[in-house]
């Protein structure tokens, strides 16, 4: 090792906090990288894994009526397997409450699709006998009412299957179809000696290279009413919106930090170097060339990156383990598989290893550009900016100087710090924008009760049916999800028609407004497909396709929504028909006995009031955002690194002035005082600085969200920003401590005489 | 007894592995209101005979007194509050606080004490006003000339009226003009005080101006 080498090393000896914070906020930087890359792979992986070990069918089709098997057989020759089901809705009581329950019969060795996971008990082995899915209200026997026939089951166990995973996460509001239902297996003879030799539920795996027009056509002799394609079922999008909302925000998320890191590196460089000047000079007038100078600085660097590496790669490591775990956990507890791919470390160390050398590099070749004269003669100087109103006091004069007394420095700091809080407030803007956003949308329905048959109704006679007292209006609707296709592509889409869609919900139309016969599409599906009011776009499911002119666009939480007025597509689910309805009433406290009177309805599979909706939907939020919480915390500590980096970078410069005023038997307390003012006004001005930092980088995360997930409009609320703002401040505040606790160490004598050369 | 009295005081110093003695068994007697100059070459511990009687650095051995208190003896706290209420200190290189104007400099050295804001002000501006620098008082260090910042020290020492100053080469980077005028200060302050002053100094001129110099050599102190 050169010698020029090891004197930078003993230097750093001095400077170990500074050298520790800044590998810390490296090593962080480098583990949301790593986690951002990794853990996008770990949900990939987990999810296929997943998928394949359990027989995920790559289709599900839903017939309008049942079919005898025989008479589908002959359809499915192209398919490479295939189980045939029967699926009704039928009502139990379980645990006090009327429940709608989801019956599937499953034929006989029928695990080679749709596996079922057993969570406890047993499965079922006698005609007899069910299993529930996990997420189901839970008993121990089920009387069945099934087509207004008795059935008597005995619960043996707990299943989850591969098609009901989110059946546990109740989020049935937001993907159509799932979520908290009470869901029955049991023997497929059993459920067609109720019903009768029949099956209306279809799971198909498809040969490699078929096309879906080809499966599609395959099943055009049946009466298909839904089809759902694996990639488009709400498990698959499910697992891609957790591995796309892992893949791009972390990732987004470790830039903030690689720039705070890079802003540390270069503090303690700049500080380093510069009191290093004179050394420099003799360096340079001893006839030590400047490369080999800045080598032997760089070396500093290079530690740093070290440290911070072998940090960084543990920290990744356990970001990645914990934020997949969790995610996984919210995506109805698959197992994790973790792949060991060195290409998410390698990329990040490179990256990080970029961006640390750079900071490195600047200041060193700032000094190095110095003749050896400016060099040997250089002195550190303050550039002081006067603070001072009447009534200041000397304390607050001194610290409010000392925060300003490199003003370029102390505007970095400030940025620094404000951009570490304001990543951490950007999360508390998100969630408060969310749950507004989302009463938002609660007040835009405009119905009270939603109700859903078990199989398509007539419209009319649904009309008639619901037609009870204090109903003043029926909506009948049917909720389909297809595919919606333009020129510019193809994509899944959840649809809603109903004749009177206006009337369903309120819509504040980003583009253009409600045309009869047209579709509303979400504007994140809109711009997906490349449409805008006036184009042309094509609705199709199960083989069926009905053309659709974009009448408008309008923001809404669910990227994929689209809403139509359209008859034809309501007829897909059967001519004249409609699959559930919305019931408005005249007064919306009549609302509930209208759901417990129409409950008991045979016809009637589900009964939902419209403010029951409402708070299962934020609970869904809460839960899926809650992690977002832990990453405030979490942010709010590299802030509070970054402005202890800061703090004890500046006071550590000032041990001369520490010793000359305790010397000088000034009080300590006026010492804590300056301290405080200063840190304090640091805080003050990085927190209140943070409050646009945090709004504008809630824009962009919730702009990588809405590809991910959900669309949520930023809104600057007083109360969030007044939270970002307080926590921010009480998180800096404590920085304070640290130079209260160096000056206190401070060695006064060997400071007077190492500073007066003495 | 003397007012100012050092008495056996040793102290040593680790340089790597060697214990070196820098004060061996030294005994200074000074009374209230003289002025000693105290001269030495490089490392013989005139530094660290002024830390000591400075209450910055404690003695190995041995016992100080200054008017009756046993500076040896106190804590950190009542160190500290010796050095804000009996000593005033000059340092070779000013050690001014460059964030602080000269009268803020200067007002530093009553913080602690029971005084007005106002009040301390004036001390300050007055004290400022007798070093020569009014007009002065609201610039910053780095805006004055090194003899005007050697004024702004003896000032910030003299304000609180201490009964012991210990100024380190007072006049070492002064020109002969301000060099005049910081003597005529000390002897002033003990003319009308009877502050009593411990000079570390090699300038010639001052010698003359002292009641005794010493010289320290080997650690202990010998009349010259």
């Amino acid at each position: 090792m050169s010698l020029t080498v090891r004197m930078v090393l003993r230097k750093m000896k001095s400077r170990k906090m500074s050298v520790l914070l800044s590998s810390f906020i490296v090593a962080w930087a480098m583990a949301m990288l790593v986690a951002g890359i990794w853990s996008a792979q770990v949900m990939d992986v987990s999810s296929r894994e997943y998928l394949d070990d359990n027989g995920m069918p790559d289709l599900f089709a839903t017939l309008s009526e049942g079919v005898p098997a025989e008479d589908i057989e002959p359809s499915l020759s192209s398919f490479s397997s295939y189980q045939l089901r029967l699926r009704w809705n039928g009502r139990a009581s379980i645990e006090g409450l009327n429940t709608t329950v989801v019956i599937i019969g499953v034929p006989e060795g029928g695990d080679e699709l749709n596996r079922l996971t057993l969570l406890d008990g047993a499965l079922y082995s006698a005609p007899d006998e069910c299993v529930l899915v996990a997420g189901s209200r839970t008993a121990e026997d089920l009387d069945v009412f099934v087509n207004g026939t008795l059935m008597h089951l005995e619960v043996t166990g707990t299943v989850s299957s591969p098609e009901f995973l989110t059946n546990e996460l109740s989020v049935g509001s937001i993907v159509p179809g799932s979520g908290g239902m009470t869901i029955v297996y049991l023997p497929l003879s059993s459920l067609q000696a109720v019903l009768g030799p029949m099956v209306n539920d279809l799971l198909l795996d498809m040969p490699d290279g078929m096309f879906r027009e080809v499966a599609e056509t395959s099943l055009s002799p049946l009466p298909v009413s839904s089809v759902t394609y694996r990639e488009d079922h709400q498990t698959v999008v499910l697992f891609r919106m957790g591995a796309d909302k892992f893949s791009t925000m972390p990732p987004a998320i470790s830039l903030v930090f690689v720039l705070i890191g890079l802003i540390s590196i270069f503090m303690t460089m700049y500080r380093l170097v510069l009191g290093d000047s004179r050394t420099i000079g003799v360096l340079m007038s001893i006839g030590v060339g400047r490369k080999r100078i800045a080598l032997a600085y760089l070396a500093f660097g290079a530690v740093v990156l070290l440290i911070g590496s072998i940090m960084g790669v543990l920290l990744g490591y356990a970001f990645t383990a914990g934020v997949s775990q969790m995610a996984l956990d919210m995506m109805g507890g698959i197992p994790m598989v973790l792949p060991m791919d060195p290409v998410p470390t390698i990329t990040a160390i490179m990256f990080t290893a970029f961006a640390v050398m750079t900071a490195t590099a600047i200041p060193v070749a700032l000094v190095l550009r110095k003749s050896v004269n400016e060099a040997l003669s250089y002195a550190p100087r303050a550039r002081v900016r006067v603070f001072k109103r009447k009534g200041t006091s000397l304390a607050a004069s001194l610290g409010l100087r000392n925060l300003f007394r490199e003003p370029m420095r102390a505007a970095v700091v400030l940025v620094a710090v404000a951009l570490s809080i304001g990543t951490a407030g950007s999360w508390v803007l998100m969630v408060d924008s969310a749950m507004t956003y989302l009463d938002d949308q609660m007040e835009a329905q405009q119905w009270d009760v939603s109700v859903a048959f078990n199989a398509p109704l007539d419209r009319a006679d649904a009309i008639e049916k619901l037609s009870l007292a204090n109903v003043n209006k029926v909506l009948p609707y049917a909720s389909l999800a297809g595919a919606l296709s333009s020129e510019g592509g193809t994509t899944g889409a959840a649809i809603l028609a109903s004749p009177n869609i206006t009337e369903v919900r309120n819509f504040d139309f980003q583009k253009s407004s409600f045309q009869p016969g047209g579709v509303i599409l979400a504007t994140k599906l809109a711009g997906d497909l490349g449409v805008h009011p006036g184009d042309e776009v094509t609705f199709s499911l199960g083989g069926k396709e009905v053309d659709l002119t974009v009448s408008g666009t309008v923001n809404d939480m669910q990227s994929n929504a689209v809403y139509t007025d359209s008859v034809a597509v309501m007829d897909m689910v059967g001519e004249g028909k409609c699959r559930g309805a919305f019931v408005i009433m005249d007064d919306p406290k009549a609302a509930e006995v209208f759901a417990t009177s129409i409950s008991e309805d045979p016809l009637v599979g589900a009964v939902e009031l419209g403010e029951e909706q409402a708070s299962d939907i934020r609970s869904l939020f809460e839960g899926s955002i809650s992690m977002l919480y832990g990453f405030f915390a979490l942010n709010l500590l590299i802030a509070l690194a970054m402005a202890v980096l800061a703090t004890v970078i500046s006071t550590s410069e000032r041990d001369m002035e520490f010793a000359a005023m305790a010397s000088l038997g000034v009080p300590k307390g006026f010492i804590w005082r300056s301290l405080a003012i200063e840190v304090g006004t640091q805080a003050s001005i990085a927190a209140l600085l943070s409050a646009p930092f945090a709004f504008l980088l809630a824009k962009q995360f919730a702009l990588l969200m809405e590809e991910a997930v959900f669309f949520i409009p930023i809104i600057l609320s007083i109360s969030a920003i007044t939270s970002v703002v307080v926590l921010g401040w009480l998180f800096i505040w404590p920085s304070v401590l640290w130079p209260i606790r160096w000056v206190k160490r401070l060695d006064v004598v060997r400071t007077l005489r190492d500073r007066s050369g003495r | 007894m003397s007012f100012l009295s050092v008495q056996q005081v040793s102290r040593s110093c680790m340089n790597g592995e060697e214990t070196t003695a820098v004060l061996k068994d030294l005994d200074l007697e000074v009374g209230k209101g003289e002025m000693v100059m105290i001269m030495g070459p490089s490392g013989s511990g005139k530094t660290t005979l002024m830390n000591s009687l400075g209450g910055i650095e404690m003695p190995d051995q041995g016992g100080i007194s200054l008017d009756g208190l046993v500076v040896t003896s106190l804590g950190p706290n009542d160190l500290n509050q010796y050095r804000r209420e009996k000593v005033g200190m000059v340092f070779q290189f000013y050690n001014l606080i460059p964030t602080l104007t000269a009268r803020e400099n200067v007002m530093l050295a009553l913080e602690g004490r029971k005084l007005s804001r106002k009040d301390s002000r004036e001390r300050a501006q007055r004290q400022l006003d007798l070093v020569g620098l009014k007009g002065k008082s609201d610039r910053f260090p780095q805006e004055m000339s090194a003899g005007e910042q050697q004024r702004v020290a003896l000032a910030r020492a003299l304000v609180k009226e201490p009964a012991l100053v210990l100024a380190d080469e007072p006049t070492g980077n002064l020109d002969e003009a301000s060099e005049a005028m910081v003597l005529d200060l000390l002897l002033k302050a003990r003319k009308e005080l009877g502050t009593t002053f411990i000079v570390v100094s090699h300038n010639p001129r001052l010698k003359g101006h002292m009641d005794r110099c010493y010289e320290l050599r080997h650690g202990r102190l010998s009349a010259i």
